[in-house]
């Protein structure tokens, strides 16, 4: 069968292959392929030959010696504090403080926290008894942080010993940056089949994708398992609004302000992942509805012309919508076109589909080695063997998830019956159709 | 039927109610056989209780145990004092005391203290004796009350006249008696004492962690339902009384309908650390030493009942205390045996003038708290003593015991220096045997008085007693 697709294959002329493969060579491929390869020949030279500023900004840095508020909202995350607490004390920029906020936690994360504070390593842990949700969290946070910068790291998180030191690079460099996305990785990747997977989208997704989209001005979130901000802007906007999705609202605020948003790839933080895929499911379940939520209703305005209308800005949410939300419908269109005019070739079709799909994600796989060696830090070899699952993964259970997602905040507003807030700020969102 | 209740006059009033002309000086003479009860003019409380003090530390078990009756010219009754006494009568009219008035349960004391076998009627100068007799004769327990008058925040009034300055405290006492399964407790009240002092007079307040300072501003946070805004409440009294949220300018109305108030946190004006976990520090009244509310001396307040152990041995006393073994061993005498030898000499010598006797007066200082420390194993260590009390005494000197860590010692024919000579060999031998044999030592207090005319051997006792 393999070597009937294979000659089916060799035997297509070039209009022939972009009729049978078009959601692959005119926009996948396009898009995340020869896109993000462009752009990345241009930004890993580009970034060599800005290693004196890079140096300079050290130097500030070092100078200056500015204090960062390192701000970690969560709840019942106690048992990962200690971790994220030894990382911070070998970090390479010492001048910081680390304020803990309990969300209602009801397990020991009060007891653990507090003797953290007591021994010195919380400068300030607040246990909120009522929880209000982690944009609550983070605000009570952001109230009685001291420092010039806010580090938002969630509490199942850890740093390399640089990350604090290179997340605040980007700000010294360019002034109008106004906050700075750290990269995130996967810590517990072999804690499970789905870990490990997610460790290779984490990798494509952040690590390049995230990296591409900064370096051409339309990077869309800032995550909020690690991210860095100016207290002056976050104090601005009076910090985050009602999630879920509040990473990615306040970064699209931060931008309509006129602030640079911009990706740090050095900066490395690992968190947690989930380990099943049914815990899997409801995290990207939640975070596809914010997609629905925040850039199609909440910040629907950036795509009309005003005043403050920005190219950058318009590009940032229009790339999304278009290429997430929009070109979902495009599988249920080839479907449709396969079942109608190629119904004897399904067999060949998938298998030249998977085929393509996973030599884009060997390449992709490429790129993010070609990152890390040039960051000097080691590619992620073993990983290579789980590539030729990845298109089950990204295109089939993603998308299932995504679509599924799409429909249910589009038809029912679910997000606001998510129970990742308290039921009470829920109400309260919808009634204000926030 | 009632007896003629004893009436004395302690307090320097000398109201016409209380004539009798029997004084506190004259108690040893008194026929306790004929007393049902002591009444004592508590129209000045601390006099009162003052004389009540003296009554409770007499070393004989007919007085010290002996009902006492405050008479009082008021209803009102403030302070443990009161409670001190075994009844309060109210004066009825300017001198008018009614003998019906005093309770008919004092008897019952008074036939427990007639029923003491004979040779538990001498002079008796345990502390712990008397704490058991006490609440045997009275039939009750020992009750704490809460007091600011003492530093210790709680006494036992019915306890505590028995015992002086010099002498180990009630509590002390009581879980010593605990231990030794004499008394039961039961948890009355738990607090805190200054490890410095022992007092309970504690001002507990929060301080800043990071800077130790007690200027704390306690800070509400108000959570806006609407758009998570989170912050101290002043923020959002921009508006006078009303709450606006500073980030969406929106009325705050219903508490748990659109905001909430998550928290408070404690703010430090000199620093501006903030913490939810202020370090509690104790800083102490009495000593002014401050100290952090977890190294602080956390104590269960006990109320205390006789077991039948402690009953039996309220009756029968307790056989291993080291002036109980000095009676074997030595013939203690009682302390007016031996007042009455020490008269007798001192009248020979002034009359003879041609020989010299002294008084020796020693002093174990904690003798008590080696007994609570070894219990039952304290024996050995005063029969220990006892022997060297034996070799360094010569038969013609007579002993008797003041309390149980006092003790006097008449020595005929012998000089002031002779009689010093004689406590220093006594007290190097004593030091001898606790550092060969314990890892510890004792303090031991010693005076040599010559025996003339004018000695008054109780009040010399007391001096030595009270330096």
């Amino acid at each position: 069968m393999i070597e009937q697709a294979f000659v089916f294959f060799i035997n297509l002329s070039g209009w022939q292959l972009l009729g049978y493969f078009w959601p692959f060579f005119m926009i996948d491929m396009v898009r995340y392929v020869l896109l993000e390869g462009v752009v990345l020949l241009q930004y890993l030279p580009q970034r060599k030959r800005k290693a004196a500023l890079y140096a300079a900004a050290r130097q500030q840095l070092f100078r200056e010696k500015p204090l960062v508020s390192v701000i970690v909202p969560g709840k019942n995350e106690g048992r990962y504090i200690p971790k994220l607490v030894q990382t911070l004390r070998q970090q390479s920029y010492p001048f910081y403080e680390l304020i803990v906020v309990d969300d209602g936690s009801d397990d020991a994360t009060p007891q653990i926290c507090r003797e953290l504070e007591r021994n010195g390593l919380i400068d300030c842990f607040i246990r909120n008894e009522i929880r209000g949700g982690k944009a609550s969290a983070a605000n009570t946070a952001l109230q009685f942080a001291k420092g010039r910068y806010i580090v938002h790291i969630d509490a199942d998180s850890y740093m390399e010993r640089d990350a604090l030191e290179t997340i605040l690079l980007p700000f010294l460099m360019d002034a109008d940056v106004g906050c700075v996305g750290g990269d995130v990785r996967v810590a517990n990747y072999e804690d499970s089949f789905a870990a490990q997977i997610q460790r290779i989208e984490y990798s494509k997704s952040i690590m390049v994708g995230r990296t591409v989209a900064s370096h051409l001005g339309i990077l869309r979130i800032v995550s909020g398992a690690y991210g860095a901000f100016r207290r002056d802007i976050l104090e601005a906007i009076h910090g985050w609004d009602v999630g879920p999705g509040l990473d990615g609202d306040i970064t699209l605020k931060i931008r309509k302000m006129g602030f640079k948003v911009v990706h740090e790839p050095a900066s490395v933080c690992y968190t947690n992942v989930p380990t099943s895929y049914t815990k899997l499911a409801k995290q990207r379940y939640r975070w596809d509805k914010s997609m629905i939520r925040f850039r199609l209703r909440k910040h629907r305005d950036i795509l009309w012309p005003s005043e403050s209308f920005r190219s950058s800005n318009f590009i940032t949410v229009a790339d999304n919508l278009f290429f997430n939300l929009l070109l979902d419908i495009k599988w249920v269109i080839y479907f449709f076109q396969i079942i109608q005019l190629s119904s004897g070739y399904i067999a060949f079709l998938i298998i030249l589909n998977y085929f393509f799909y996973v030599c884009a994600n060997l390449v992709q796989w490429l790129f993010s080695a070609m990152m890390l060696r040039s960051l000097n830090q080691k590619p992620m070899y073993q990983s290579i063997m789980f590539i030729p699952l990845m298109p089950i993964y990204t295109g089939t259970y993603l998308r299932l998830i995504r679509t599924f997602a799409y429909v249910m905040e589009l038809l029912h507003k679910r997000s606001y019956v998510d129970r990742w807030n308290p039921w009470k700020v829920s109400k309260i969102a919808k009634r204000n159709k926030l | 039927m009632m007896k003629q209740p004893l009436q004395l006059v302690f307090a320097q009033n000398n109201r016409s109610l209380l004539q009798a002309t029997t004084t506190f000086e004259s108690l040893d003479k008194v026929d306790w056989q004929q007393v049902s009860c002591l009444l004592l003019d508590a129209t000045d409380i601390s006099t009162a209780y003052a004389a009540l003090v003296k009554l409770r530390q007499n070393s004989l078990p007919h007085c010290y145990l002996r009902p006492v009756v405050f008479v009082a010219n008021t209803e009102r009754h403030n302070g443990w004092q009161w409670h001190a006494a075994d009844a309060v009568l109210v004066l009825q009219g300017e001198h008018l005391l009614d003998p019906a008035l005093v309770p008919d349960n004092l008897e019952t004391i008074n036939r427990w203290i007639d029923n003491l076998p004979q040779q538990e009627r001498g002079a008796d100068g345990h502390l712990q004796v008397k704490v058991l007799r006490l609440l045997a004769s009275r039939q009750t327990s020992a009750e704490p009350q809460a007091t600011p008058s003492n530093y210790n925040g709680y006494v036992y009034p019915l306890l505590q006249p028995v015992f002086s300055l010099q002498d180990m405290g009630v509590m002390q006492t009581l879980g010593f008696l605990e231990q030794q399964n004499l008394l039961s407790a039961t948890l009355f009240d738990r607090a805190h004492f200054c490890i410095h002092c022992d007092s309970a007079f504690l001002n507990f307040k929060e301080t800043c962690v990071a800077c130790g300072s007690h200027d704390l501003d306690v800070v509400e946070l108000v959570h806006h339902f609407s758009c998570g805004f989170t912050a101290d409440i002043t923020r959002f009294k921009a508006g006078g009384d009303a709450l606006i949220c500073p980030k969406c300018d929106k009325h705050l109305r219903h508490i748990g309908v659109d905001y909430d108030k998550p928290s408070t946190v404690n703010k430090c004006r000199l620093c501006q650390h903030v913490s939810q976990d202020g370090n509690v520090v104790a800083k102490c009244f009495n000593c002014d030493c401050s100290t952090e509310a977890r190294f602080l001396d956390v104590r269960r307040i006990n109320s205390y009942k006789l077991t039948s152990v402690g009953l039996n041995a309220a009756f029968y006393g307790l056989k291993t205390y080291f002036t109980d073994i000095l009676e074997n061993e030595l013939q203690l005498l009682s302390l007016r045996e031996f007042e009455l030898f020490a008269n007798a000499e001192a009248a020979r010598i002034a009359r003879y003038g041609k020989s010299q006797s002294a008084l020796a007066v020693v002093r174990f200082v904690g003798l008590d708290k080696i007994q609570m420390e070894l219990g039952s194993k304290a024996k050995q260590i005063f029969t220990e003593l006892a022997d060297i009390f034996k070799s360094i005494l010569r038969e013609t000197d007579i002993i008797t015991a003041y309390n149980e860590s006092m003790f006097a010692i008449l020595m005929p024919e012998t000089s002031q220096n002779n009689a010093a000579l004689a406590l220093n060999r006594l007290q190097k031998a004593v030091e001898q045997l606790f550092s060969e044999n314990f890892d510890r030592s004792l303090d031991i207090q010693q005076h040599a008085l010559a025996v003339t005319s004018e000695l008054q051997v109780r009040d010399a006792l007391e001096r030595f007693l009270n330096q």
